[in-house]
């Protein structure tokens, strides 16, 4: 039976071709999505998972560092220092807010960098320096590139002009980009002085970050502590929390056109074999089993669809980020995985639509001339 | 129930409709088919011909009556319990042949089969024994638009044949088949019932299958009835010559004023495609006791 609806797909190969391209096209908006939101996701908690830090130190009840605002008195980071088990600290002071240049506009992340700054500024420069003078601003390629910006190009923050003295790579996003100042004219910008927004601190040699973590919240009143392993987690969690409702309705959107258009190949098929279909029942088969064979044949289709629009996406999405530098995709393990179980859903549900065909096909007709 | 029957159906009755619109398709017809009998069913177009053969085969339930294949009850079993019934117990033999067409003569046997439990172990043999018998050696892998009518045909009788059943219903087996064609399949069915023992309900308009049936039932209105010898009127098929019963022939077409009837559809095609070819020379009248004279129609 099985052997007979695989057969039978392959008779018209045209056709099976049609079913697959149309259903792939929907996996592969679906991929897509889910492409755009890991790439961005990622991107988001860039800075946090580049920085070469093993314990970030911040504000008592903050957690992370998307949209989060912490202040810690210069003090507490001199006494953080102070600390054996601390090897060295960079405190940074954080502002999430709009960059201008020209008419672009970008939402970003503005770090404020005690120059010099050992490992809390750009981890990857394209051209130009990588510690900010007051009045100085590294800002990431793409973002120049798109504005078209170049080293000596004046921008916006705030009220304040800055001078572009570097381009780094790895700091755009779509929904935030790093860029970098002096925390000098950072907190000026704030109006708040002699205070940092995190802690990025190195601990000595043979000390775990599990350790410092201990150490500091029993010296240092009033800070939280955490790994960077947990905060990177902590901060990922946050950026995904912000975009999931959005990309969930877009896999909504997806799935169903998917279901819609499996459904309909799996409709028109059993439509085209239901002279077969009644000859097979008037042989023997029971409703049972031609119902699983369509389901078989929905599976087949759905999961021919879903190879198809990952290897379309594995070679579209470099070839996307070459030409919109702005998109980050990303095609992981876990996406695929979702989609070919998304793919198993959207077989079943499309083979509920021909069911009642089949159930209600007659044997009888087989007995009808012509065919 | 006697012990050599394999078919009896007692007071088989099938409306369809209800109150003014009721149709009485088959209407209170008792038979008894015995072990290697070949029963030949005729009537008129519309007498319920097909609609007796589908309750006989588990296809259709009967309003009333009762219907036994192998001393097996199969008229009052449940929707999910004929399907075994027809694939272990019958056989089924369409005018259209109905191959799959995606599936080989080979796979196309073995598809019965698969249907029953266990059925495939021993279907390749038996498979490999019936296209032998039935000559499709050479047809093996071929796929069913490759096939003429008559390997066609063959096919369906191998794979109406494949998992043994004491019963088989043919369903106008050479109506799409020209005379050399048909008349090969009847020796075929013939044959099965001869030496195999399998019972046969032969449901035909081919007036040839009389020589090799052992009864011919007249289904008329849904009844059996005695058969109206004297409304023969024998005529030959004007493309292949075959000789067609007119007053029960479902081919026929008219030209020139005159009714022309055919054996099977083929004939009819042909003759559609260039009639002259065919009616300089005015088809034979054979009347009901044989004896041949000029068509006066």
């Amino acid at each position: 039976m099985t052997r007979w609806m695989l057969k039978s797909l392959l008779l018209e190969p045209l056709m099976l071709m049609i079913a697959i391209a149309s259903a792939a096209s929907a996996f592969l908006l679906i991929i897509m999505f889910e492409g755009i939101f890991a790439g961005e996701s990622e991107q988001i908690v860039a800075y946090v998972r580049n920085v070469k830090a093993d314990v970030w130190v911040m504000q008592r009840g903050v957690s992370n560092m998307h949209m989060a605002t912490s202040y810690l008195p210069d003090w507490k980071v001199r006494q953080v220092q102070e600390l054996q088990s601390v090897e060295a600290v960079d405190a940074i002071l954080y502002l999430n807010t709009v960059v201008e240049a020209g008419e672009h506009r970008w939402f970003s992340y503005v770090v404020g960098l005690d120059v010099p700054a050992a490992y809390a500024g750009p981890w990857a420069m394209s051209v130009g320096r990588d510690q900010p003078a007051v009045g100085e601003v590294i800002v990431p390629e793409v973002f120049a590139h798109m504005a078209q910006l170049e080293i000596g190009s004046q921008l916006r923050i705030t009220d304040q002009e800055f001078t572009i003295v570097g381009l780094s790579r790895e700091t755009f996003s779509m929904a935030n980009s790093v860029i970098f100042i002096n925390k000098i004219d950072m907190e000026d910008i704030m109006s708040s002085f002699d205070i940092s927004s995190f802690m990025l601190v190195k601990a000595a040699p043979g000390v775990t970050p599990d350790d410092l973590v201990e150490t500091i919240e029993r010296e240092i009143d009033n800070v939280h502590a955490l790994t960077a392993h947990q905060f990177l987690i902590n901060d990922k969690k946050m950026a995904m929390q912000m975009g999931t409702d959005t990309i969930a309705l877009m896999t909504l959107i997806g799935g169903a056109l998917a279901i819609l258009l499996v459904a309909f190949t799996i409709y028109s098929q059993v439509a085209r074999q239901r002279r077969e279909l009644a000859v097979a029942k008037a042989l023997g088969a029971t409703n049972r089993a031609l119902y699983a064979s369509v389901v078989f044949q929905a599976i087949a289709i759905t999961l021919a669809s879903v190879i198809l629009a990952t290897l379309v996406a594995a070679l579209l999405m470099p070839v996307l980020s070459t030409l919109i530098p702005a998109v980050t995709l990303r095609l992981t393990v876990a996406s695929v995985s979702k989609i070919a179980v998304a793919g198993v859903f959207v077989a079943i549900t499309a083979s509920l639509m021909p069911a009642r065909q089949i159930a209600r096909l007659d044997p009888v007709s087989a007995f009808q001339s012509g065919g | 129930m006697k012990d050599n029957s394999v078919l009896q159906a007692h007071n088989v009755v099938k409306t369809f409709g209800s109150g003014h619109t009721e149709v009485r398709a088959v209407d209170d017809v008792s038979m008894t088919l015995e072990k290697g009998e070949l029963v030949l069913i005729m009537g008129p177009s519309g007498s319920g011909k097909t609609t007796l053969l589908s309750i006989l085969g588990g296809l259709l339930r009967p309003t009333a009556g009762q219907v036994y294949i192998d001393g097996t009850e199969i008229s009052s079993m449940s929707e999910s319990q004929l399907p075994m019934i027809r694939a272990r117990s019958v056989g089924f033999i369409f005018q259209a042949f109905n191959l799959l067409n995606a599936l080989t003569v080979e796979e196309n046997i073995q598809f019965p089969a698969q249907l029953i439990r266990g059925g495939s172990q021993q279907a390749s043999e038996r498979a490999a024994q019936l296209i032998e018998r039935l000559g499709l050696g050479h047809r093996r892998k071929a796929l069913p638009r490759t096939l003429s009518g008559g390997e066609k045909q063959r096919v369906a009788i191998a794979r109406a044949l494949i998992n043994s059943p004491p019963l088989i219903l043919a369903d106008e087996p050479t109506g799409n088949l020209d005379s050399v064609s048909g008349q090969e399949v009847l020796m075929i069915l013939h044959d099965i019932a001869r030496d195999e023992g399998k019972s046969i309900i032969l449901v035909t308009h081919d007036p040839r299958v009389e020589d090799v049936a052992d009864r011919i039932l007249w289904l008329e209105d849904g009844a059996l009835r005695d058969r109206k010898t004297e409304q023969h009127s024998w005529v030959h098929d004007p493309v292949c010559g075959m000789r067609v019963d007119e007053w029960a022939a479902e081919v026929a077409t008219t030209h020139a004023g005159r009714r022309y009837v055919f054996c099977a559809q083929r004939c009819l095609e042909r003759f559609e495609a260039n009639p002259q070819a065919y009616t300089e020379n005015p088809s034979a009248v054979i009347d009901s006791a044989g004896h041949m004279g000029v068509d006066s129609e």
